[in-house]
């Protein structure tokens, strides 16, 4: 007799015939094999022990065993990554838990030495943990945020025959009215569980059991779920204009669910999600022409290009902040300490840059601005018509597809070793447009000549990123080391370390040089072709 | 997948009580173990308040072809499971007999066992059948309980006697002092003089407690009820011998 793992999934029940290895489903059976899994009920106002037992007591003895009781903290990033995975951490004291929601089982533990109360915590406070790394990669650079404090009771109920034997074990967590009663069926025990799993089901209803876990555990907390624009394309005709509007208008709930975590600083990713999202409207303004009334458009890009720069300070000092280990680590041995008073800096200039963009993001005025252009967004059908605003959105896209891939094509033939940064500049941001259209299409393209575009897109955008962030860090530092007000030890710091970002920027210029040359050969060619005959 | 029996030919020695107890010892040890109750009687079982299940029969022990998982109990208890008896093991020989392994069926039954159990008590009845022979090609370890007197002396020298007659392994075999009141002088000069005599006496002795005799009351092992009794703690040092004996 086989044995299997059943992920306990709630309503998925199996029989095996004696010897024989085959499984059949048996679509609302509660016929149990040899080796059974958990149930799980999740069931409003359930929480006390009488009702318990009015609800078992007919058919078994109901036994309460131990009980405790603990405050525990849920915490995941501000935009729910975790829950969003069916994920969560608690933290219950100096015990954090990577908790699996769906599977109600921890995924790792670490044990802190004390970490600080209510303030968020970037992954690397959990050092080199199998729950750091774990955590890590589902969360990139975010930092863990505290959402919300619960009273969770924990509680062993027995279900025993009328030999006083346990026939059934009952888990019940409590949290508020809500309670997760897990049901542990004991070997030999299949019918008894069968019954207990009758009168819970009576008693629950049919539910949804991710549904039921969710609410169970994240009732009151704004699980983020990012805007799909695959409803966009659901409807038979799809014009530009009235498309294009809709994609932007995703982005904007996007912008407006960073803004908050902005404001609270909650988390510098934030910023970065807040500034990607308005970066790519920008960037769907820009590359689809014809489709908005030329005046109108002017003062849209105007809009959103101003809002985006009262930002971009804040997001320098983000980004120069983040990168102190990795400046200290390319210092030579006994300068480590001297860059400290330049971070100090770098965090004072932040403090203060930080209460501008907050007084502004919570301004009236900007609250106005960006409720006007949700507003003009969500009624484009009002506009009068332009070159391309009726234009159906399929052809109108494979064209775009065509020429920008051309364009990226002829910018990567003309690089060479003394090409100047701005050439290098260009190609990164038509790469980046390229991206983005592909994104907002996605949709209607195919899946996996999609998928093949996008990650030679992808080879050549890395490499690209990281010769622009080495060109934006030598900027920054430079200004940093011409600033009036600089120290002797800043200027020699920051000198010491734009040297050697500038060697790293040339050997890394060689290796671009080599790599994008690929997005221009046959396989990416034959792609984008077959790419753009599929539509 | 080890299998350890508790024997005796001769009742009333603490064989059950010693099965009910190792076995509950060794899952609080994290062993995943199983006691199987081969006596008709059905002892052990009861100690755990399981019963069989109406379906199950002695050919499901005996026969290869047919599953013991099936009618297999959890008990109370993490990592114990238990297979009650039934009546018609009393027949159990008669089976034996007929069937064309009759020494060795229980060892094949067992085998489908090995990927579920670390460790698997047998505790059969108290005789010389069958049976006995099939526990004693099938177990690892053959835990002889011995209460220090003259007749289970002889008793002890008999199952010696079968072995070497029969040529059954004697390394299998282990004997301990069951039932032992130190304050008997015969108790304590024939401890001395069978250990001098055999060499596979363990060091542990399980004395005569009165809480061994309450095991029935409370239908549970005596650790679970009187945890620092004299009991519980011979039991608790016997499992450990015996487990780092295995």
């Amino acid at each position: 007799m086989n044995t299997f793992c059943i992920p306990a999934e709630k309503n998925v029940v199996f029989k095996t015939s004696v010897r024989d290895d085959s499984i059949r489903v048996l679509p609302g059976a509660a016929i149990f094999k040899v080796i059974m899994q958990s149930i799980y009920y999740v069931i409003e106002n359930c929480s006390s022990f009488d009702t318990l037992k009015t609800l078992f007591g007919k058919t078994f003895a109901v036994r309460p065993g131990s009980r405790s009781e603990s405050r525990i903290t849920l915490w995941d990033s501000y935009d729910t990554i975790l829950l969003n995975r069916d994920l969560a951490v608690f933290c219950n004291g100096r015990r954090w838990r990577l908790w699996n929601i769906g599977l109600w089982k921890e995924e790792s533990l670490f044990i802190s030495r004390g970490l600080p109360g209510k303030s968020p915590k970037p992954c690397r406070v959990f050092g080199d943990s199998d729950f750091g790394d774990k955590v890590k990669k589902l969360l990139g650079i975010r930092s863990l945020i505290r959402h919300k404090e619960f009273l969770l009771s924990e509680w062993d109920i027995s279900l025993l025959n009328r030999d006083s034997k346990i026939v059934v074990k009952l888990s019940v967590y409590i949290i508020d009215t809500m309670s997760l009663v897990i049901l542990r069926p004991l070997r030999g025990y299949e019918q008894e569980a069968s019954e207990a799993d009758k009168l819970l089901k009576e008693r629950e209803g049919r539910c949804s059991f991710k549904k039921s876990m969710m609410n169970f555990i994240a009732r009151d907390i704004t699980v983020f779920a990012a805007p799909d624009n695959k409803n966009i394309f659901s409807k038979k005709i799809l014009l530009l204009r009235d498309t294009a509007a809709a994609i932007v208008v995703n982005y904007l709930k996007v912008i407006r669910f960073y803004e908050e975590g902005v404001i609270s600083d909650f988390d510098p990713e934030c910023l970065h999600q807040y500034r990607v999202a308005m970066r790519k409207i920008r960037c769907l303004l820009s590359i689809i022409k014809g489709i908005f009334p030329g005046e109108e458009l002017v003062r849209l890009k105007n809009d959103f290009k101003e809002i985006q720069q009262a930002t971009n300070r804040l997001r320098d000092l983000d980004v120069n902040i983040l990168e102190e280990e990795h400046y200290t680590a390319l210092l030579p041995d006994g300068l480590e300490d001297e860059i400290k008073p330049l971070f100090m800096k770098f965090r004072r200039d932040r403090k203060k840059e930080f209460g501008q963009v907050s007084s502004f993001l919570s301004s009236r005025q900007y609250q106005k601005r960006i409720t006007d252009l949700t507003g003009y967004f969500q009624k484009t059908a009002g506009l009068s018509r332009t070159e391309h605003s009726h234009d159906p959105v399929r052809p109108a896209v494979k064209t775009l597809i065509g020429k920008l891939y051309k364009k990226i094509s002829s910018e990567i033939k003309v690089i060479h070793d003394d090409t100047p940064d701005d050439a290098i500049h260009r190609l990164r941001i038509g790469a980046k447009k390229m991206r983005y259209l592909l994104e907002f299409f996605a949709p209607i393209l195919d899946k996996k000549r999609l998928g093949k575009l996008l990650l030679s897109l992808k080879n050549i955008q890395d490499i690209l990123g990281t010769y622009n962030d080495l060109s934006v860090h030598i900027c920054s530092l430079t200004g940093h080391k011409r600033a009036p007000n600089a120290s002797s030890t800043d200027t020699m710091i920051t000198g010491v370390l734009i040297g050697v970002l500038y060697s790293e920027k040339k050997l890394m210029k060689k290796r671009l040089i080599k790599k994008i040359k690929d997005f221009t050969g046959k396989s990416v060619q034959n792609n984008v072709n077959k790419l753009i005959e599929n539509m | 997948m080890k299998v350890l029996a508790c024997y005796s030919i001769k009742g009333g020695v603490g064989k059950t009580a010693a099965a009910v107890n190792l076995a509950y010892q060794f899952a609080l040890e994290n062993k995943k173990t199983l006691l199987i109750d081969l006596d008709p009687q059905g002892a052990a079982g009861f100690y755990f308040k399981v019963k069989s299940k109406k379906k199950f029969s002695s050919a499901n022990l005996i026969d290869k072809k047919k599953t013991l998982l099936d009618y297999i109990r959890e008990s109370d208890y993490p990592n114990l499971d238990v297979l009650p008896s039934k009546m018609d093991y009393r027949h159990i020989d008669l089976e034996l007999d007929s069937s064309k392994n009759s020494l060795g069926s229980l060892n094949k039954s067992l085998k489908e066992l090995k990927k579920e159990y670390d460790i698997v008590v047998l505790d059969p009845p108290p005789n010389i059948t069958l049976l006995s022979e099939n526990i004693f090609n099938a177990a690892d370890t053959i835990l002889i309980p011995v209460i220090p007197s003259t007749l289970s002396e002889r008793t002890y020298e008999q199952i010696l006697g079968f072995f070497d007659k029969h040529k059954y392994r004697f390394h299998k075999l282990r004997a301990f002092f069951s039932m032992v009141e130190r304050r008997k002088n015969v108790h304590k000069s024939t401890m001395v003089l069978l250990k001098e005599k055999h060499e596979n006496f363990l060091e542990t002795i399980i004395p005569r407690s009165a809480d061994v005799e309450k095991m029935g009351i409370h239908q549970a092992p005596l650790q679970t009820f009187a945890p620092k009794s004299v009991g519980a703690v011979a039991f608790k040092n016997l499992a450990r011998e015996v487990l780092n004996n295995l």
